[in-house]
């Protein structure tokens, strides 16, 4: 470029070659990071626990290559890189402390994270896993079509053995029958499967079981039926919470995460529960 | 480090107690602050990192590949920028509008490839409310493709200004703030790449607490 010396009056900005040059470092440490992960290349195993360091050196390495050359702060007053860097290090410095209130230097979660922390269950999360690759649509993605059809890889058969003994029973007829279908609510829009168990349906493991909800129901609060019991527990979820039931992360259920329901789909809910014995 | 005070190629510069150019240097402050907010992000994608207890995971969705690709229209958008500025300054009006357009279409390929990831992680299931990894995911690199779109409308406005030839040595400084706006936003992205992608990209499923 016959024009660098021109930009040399202007103050010391790089030339044409040397914004060149800084554009082809930038490349080569990018697709330098990019074969150190892809598993393909087969660094990646031998990387190991380094990898972490590494990758941040090298990601460090071209945040400071862009703003000292890019944004000019190499050849600018002072004082524009002390009030970034202020920034920089504070945001920094808040980061790393949060991390460090979860996670101790040996990237061992701290004991009383791990107290409060909600159990795993391997075998749990690989079927919610698994519920969630046969039908990741119907299942995850949260549609407010109440006629949905119900969902088609969660298995039938539980749901074909109960509405002989859910007749069967004298006490809790289907109220109203809305045409609603509670279990296609309870695995979609209502996004309870993401953290209750019914076996068969859903596997989450945040909130309590509701496996045999239709049986438990009738027993939790005295003098209340079954049926009134799901209602409240769901229309208002800390009004009555059962003896035994982990308070893992309190006020994740509460009213406002079923306020999206209408009166129908709750019902429509508390049947496909009673139904659960 | 050059502490030189700012030159001043234009007659207009106004007397400041610094010495620098206030417009510059709010720009500087505000880069700074914008640091803490996508450090708060970052933070928070980092510490909900692989607390996710139901799917989809990283590992079932993020395409580093691809990602890769959008990391280097982002890079190539920075190098364009420094091109602008630099043609600003010869005042090559020619050089000034091709390179504002050339930044302004790379960021608009690199929202484009946002858009498609975005949708493609929907239709996989993944949305804000569906699990942790959701909500820090999209909420950070959503924040940061806001960023993006805000940089190419004001590119797009300094490519009109180009059009009527308002640009120039004497107005070098515009280009020069929109500049630094820009790379910042690049800035981010590597961040956020290395963390997000690189090295978060892969995670699966929760892993039980080992407990050493």
């Amino acid at each position: 470029m016959s024009s660098s010396h021109q930009e040399g009056q202007q103050g010391h900005h790089p030339t044409f070659k040397q914004y060149v040059l800084v554009a082809a470092i930038l490349f080569a440490i990018t697709i330098v990071e990019f074969i150190l992960i892809w598993p393909r290349a087969g660094i990646v195993e031998s990387l190991g626990y380094s990898k972490l360091p590494v990758l941040a050196i090298l990601s460090a390495v071209k945040f400071a290559i862009v703003i000292a050359f890019y944004m000019h702060l190499k050849f600018d007053h002072s004082l524009f890189t002390w009030v970034f860097l202020a920034g920089l290090f504070l945001a920094f410095g808040v980061g790393v402390s949060l991390l460090s209130l979860f996670v101790s230097l040996s990237g061992q979660p701290r004991a009383y994270a791990l107290e409060r922390a909600i159990p795993y269950d391997k075998h749990a999360a690989e079927q919610a896993r698994e519920t969630a690759k046969e039908a990741p649509k119907e299942v995850l993605i949260p549609t407010l079509v109440p006629t949905e059809p119900p969902t088609v890889a969660t298995p039938g058969e539980v749901v074909a053995e109960t509405p002989a003994e859910a007749t069967a029973m004298p006490t809790e007829p289907p109220a109203q029958p809305s045409g609603l279908d509670g279990q296609a609510i309870f695995s979609g829009a209502g996004g309870c499967a993401a953290c209750h168990t019914v076996e068969g349906i859903s596997a989450g493991v945040v909130g309590p079981d509701l496996t045999h909800m239709g049986t438990e129901a009738a027993t939790r609060k005295p003098g209340m039926p079954a049926e009134d019991y799901i209602f409240e527990s769901i229309r208002d979820p800390q009004a009555f919470v059962a003896t035994g039931v982990d308070r893992a992360f309190p006020g994740i259920m509460t009213a406002a995460i079923t306020s999206g329901l209408s009166d129908e789909e709750v019902q429509a809910l508390v049947d496909f529960l009673l139904a659960q014995k | 480090m050059a502490h030189a005070v700012e030159p001043t190629p234009h007659a207009e510069e106004e007397y400041t107690t610094t010495g620098l150019n206030h417009r510059k240097l709010l720009m500087w402050v505000f880069l700074g602050s914008d640091c803490m907010f996508f450090g708060a992000l970052i933070a928070t994608y980092m510490v909900y990192r692989g607390q996710s207890l139901n799917g989809p995971y990283p590992i079932d969705i993020i395409d580093v590949p691809l990602t890769t690709i959008s990391t280097f229209v982002l890079l190539c958008s920075s190098f364009s920028m420094v091109q602008a500025l630099s043609a600003t300054n010869r005042n090559d009006q020619k050089g000034i509008r091709i390179w504002l357009m050339t930044t302004a279409i790379l960021g608009s390929i690199f929202i484009g490839f946002q858009i498609f990831e975005f949708t493609t992680f929907y239709k996989e299931g993944l949305t804000l409310g569906v699990n942790l990894f959701g909500a820090t995911f999209f909420t950070l690199t959503g924040f940061h493709g806001a960023h993006v779109t805000l940089g190419i409308v004001w590119l797009l406005v300094m490519f009109v200004l180009a059009l009527k030839g308002r640009l120039g040595p004497s107005t070098s400084l515009d280009v020069e703030i929109l500049g630094l706006y820009w790379h910042f936003v690049d800035i981010v992205w590597i961040v956020i790449f290395t963390l997000l992608y690189l090295i978060g990209g892969f995670d699966v499923g929760p892993v039980p607490p080992s407990g050493g």
